[in-house]
């Protein structure tokens, strides 16, 4: 028998350290699909980037949770979550500065300091996965953004596939470019595009977006994803970063700047995995829905107006930080409607 | 005139600074902190000047303010400031000059941010806390504290910043490795202050809990929160010897009316919940403030009103 003030169990966020354990693997298998695509383009290096950003992140979870938190909070598999989604988001190879030539992949210590500064500033003091205020892979991402922006997009082309374009499809768009053609369609959907090594392949992305849709556990959630790509669909199409052509600008270059939008960068990825970190969102699925439109919103914003090449994380830092404002006004809403019932029962008395 | 019934309290001032410090502590005069802190030198530079400009605005609001009203003082803090701040300008304009030229390009930035030391909150607000309620010798002694644990903080920062962001020390390189700008940036100057704050409360708590400072009680009254804890704690005491009267009283035997009307006006103990508004919530809860009562006093009042009974 449920209390009265419980709230149904699907829409409860992470209620036990089951549940996030739960979450966190559930998480782990839909992101594993992406890091094998990654071997499968970029080889083995992706593999060393992936391998280096979870054991730094592990390693700084059993040190420091340990030393903070005074427990193994290591169970729920989140850490290793978090380092995988920041090598997803990073090149598989950046090549060192020519003066050190002895360390090699400079891609695999890029990610272990962003996966230190995610799990050590970012999830550990503000109390453990179920408590942290901010995504913090978006967070160690958003880090190396800031620090080293020359380095972390700096992206090689896989030997396997040949891209479609020699630039990246985020670059492009900044330069006002359409890589869209009817010819290369498929081939950006299938992933032959330069990019960060795990969040090139469109098609699987839309795959997991459906299977988190029809997860029962995932559906709410996937709500705020829903409600980020449909934002970022309708502002690409009002406000395109594609230049205007010969006939200035025409559905189709409007149609071609809501797929490069897409497809530009790790937005996808962002909008399905780091948007539905449990902690950061509201408990109700129209209000995530709400959420993932701001970050939308946002994310165009800072894409018009921001100096680094892929501004997404930033937008989601943003959308978490708005999460107090969101749940006072819920709060009030929540008052005036139970004010204005009791003002309808008052006048009802009042007339009979 | 407001009365002069803040304690001054007689510690040393690197006790003063560690306990009560400026910017870790209660929080004020951050912002050009963060801006000035890009390099160790300029942060040496602008505590110099912040601490002189805080002494100059406590000695100010000491000997002369004290009968004004208090946004007739604010103006005055930010007049005096703004004056400073255009005289020491003028200062580094003609020692850029003497000194060498690695020092011009630092004297050149302080003097783009010495206009935002002319707002800055620490002297405003130690002048309005302590300064106007004191007399100049212990306004200066606060001055002095203050600009010290100001220095430290600013000293600290400096050095990280730009040991790891800019990989240097006073402008010397140190290593060609790899350099985190993010420290050097405005967003990991406010990170590393919001960790040495969380690193000094910890500290702190550590040390009181360890019984390593020997009066631990003098310490608690530096930190507004544990103040306002003891505070809280005395309270609920309060209320449940109140509770605890009221239910008692139906026990005795009621005794006859003409000699209550006659016991009321002789001698009346005065009530606790004159002290004490009864609270409702935690958000509409008011405490009495310490300027007027200090907690000993708060104590005698209680012990010698339940004696009296």
């Amino acid at each position: 028998m449920p209390k009265q003030n419980q709230q149904p169990r699907w829409k409860q966020r992470l209620a036990t350290n089951r549940d996030a354990r739960r979450w966190n693997l559930t998480s782990l298998a839909l992101t594993l699909p992406l890091l094998l695509l990654g071997y499968f383009y970029y080889g083995a290096s992706a593999l060393h980037v992936a391998v280096v950003s979870v054991l730094a992140a592990v390693l700084a979870e059993l040190l420091f949770g340990r030393l903070f938190l005074r427990k193994n909070t290591l169970g729920d598999w989140n850490a290793v979550v978090v380092g995988l989604w920041i090598a997803c988001m990073l090149p598989a190879f950046i090549a060192p500065p020519e003066q050190y030539d002895m360390l090699g992949n400079y891609a695999v210590w890029y990610a272990a300091l962003g996966s230190v500064f995610a799990i050590l500033v970012v999830k550990i003091p503000f109390g453990g996965t179920k408590h942290m205020p901010f995504s913090p892979a978006a967070a160690g991402f958003a880090f190396l953004t800031a620090c080293f922006p020359h380095r972390v997009f700096t992206f090689t082309a896989s030997e396997v596939v040949a891209p479609v374009r020699s630039r990246s499809m985020a670059l492009l768009l900044n330069l006002g470019e359409n890589a869209i053609t009817p010819n290369n369609f498929f081939r950006i959907l299938f992933g032959h595009t330069v990019g960060p090594m795990g969040t090139g392949v469109v098609l699987v992305m839309v795959v997991l977006l459906v299977v988190m849709l029809l997860l029962k556990s995932r559906r709410s959630y996937a709500m705020a994803s829903l409600g980020f790509i449909v934002a970022v669909a309708a502002l690409a199409f009002l406000f395109p970063r594609v230049s205007p052509g010969v006939d200035g600008m025409t559905m189709n270059l409007r149609l071609a700047s809501i797929g490069m939008e897409l497809v530009s960068g790790s937005l996808l990825f962002a909008a399905i995995f780091l948007l539905q970190e449990p902690s950061t969102l509201p408990s109700r699925w129209h209000t995530r829905l709400v959420v993932g439109v701001l970050a939308g919103g946002l994310t165009i914003l800072l894409r018009h107006l921001g100096t680094f090449e892929e501004n997404v994380v930033f937008a989601i830092l943003l959308a978490n930080a708005a999460l107090p404002a969101i749940y006072r006004l819920q709060d009030e809403w929540q008052q005036q409607k139970i004010f204005r019932r009791k003002q309808a029962e008052e006048t009802e008395a009042a007339d009979a | 005139m407001p009365k002069q019934t803040k304690r001054v309290k007689r510690e040393s001032v690197l006790r003063g600074a560690w306990l009560d410090n400026p910017m870790l502590v209660q929080a004020i005069g951050l912002t050009p902190a963060i801006i000035a802190t890009t390099s160790l030198r300029m942060a040496l530079w602008f505590s110099l000047v912040t601490a002189i400009h805080l002494l100059i605005c406590e000695m100010v609001a000491s000997l002369w303010l004290k009968k004004w009203h208090s946004w007739a003082r604010t103006a005055v803090y930010f007049a005096i400031g703004i004056i400073f701040a255009f005289g020491a300008g003028m200062l580094f304009e003609v020692w850029g000059g003497v000194v060498g030229q690695t020092d011009v390009v630092d004297l050149l930035m302080l003097r783009a941010i010495l206009p935002l030391m002319a707002t800055s909150s620490i002297a405003a607000v130690r002048c309005e806390r302590f300064a106007v309620y004191n007399n100049l010798r212990a306004s200066v002694r606060d001055a002095l504290v203050n600009a010290v644990g100001f220095t430290a903080v600013m000293i600290i920062m400096g050095l990280l910043r730009e040991g790891l962001g800019h990989g240097s020390l006073f402008g010397v390189e140190l290593t060609e490795t790899m350099r985190i700008r993010g420290f050097w940036m405005p967003f990991g100057g406010f990170l590393l202050l919001g960790f040495l704050a969380a690193a000094l409360k910890t500290i702190l708590q550590w040390t009181s809990q360890r019984g390593i400072t020997t009066d631990a009680d003098e310490a608690m009254e530096f930190c507004p929160e544990d103040r306002q804890e003891r505070l809280e704690k005395i309270h609920h005491l309060l209320n449940a010897a109140d509770e605890y009267e009221k239910s008692r009283k139906p026990d005795d035997e009621p005794a006859p009316e003409s000699q209550q009307e006659e016991a009321q006006p002789e001698a009346e103990p005065k009530p606790v919940s004159v002290l004490f508004e009864p609270a409702t919530s935690n958000f509409t809860r008011e405490f009495p403030r310490l300027d007027d009562l200090t907690i000993e006093q708060l104590l005698a009042e209680f012990q010698g009103g339940a004696r009296d009974e």
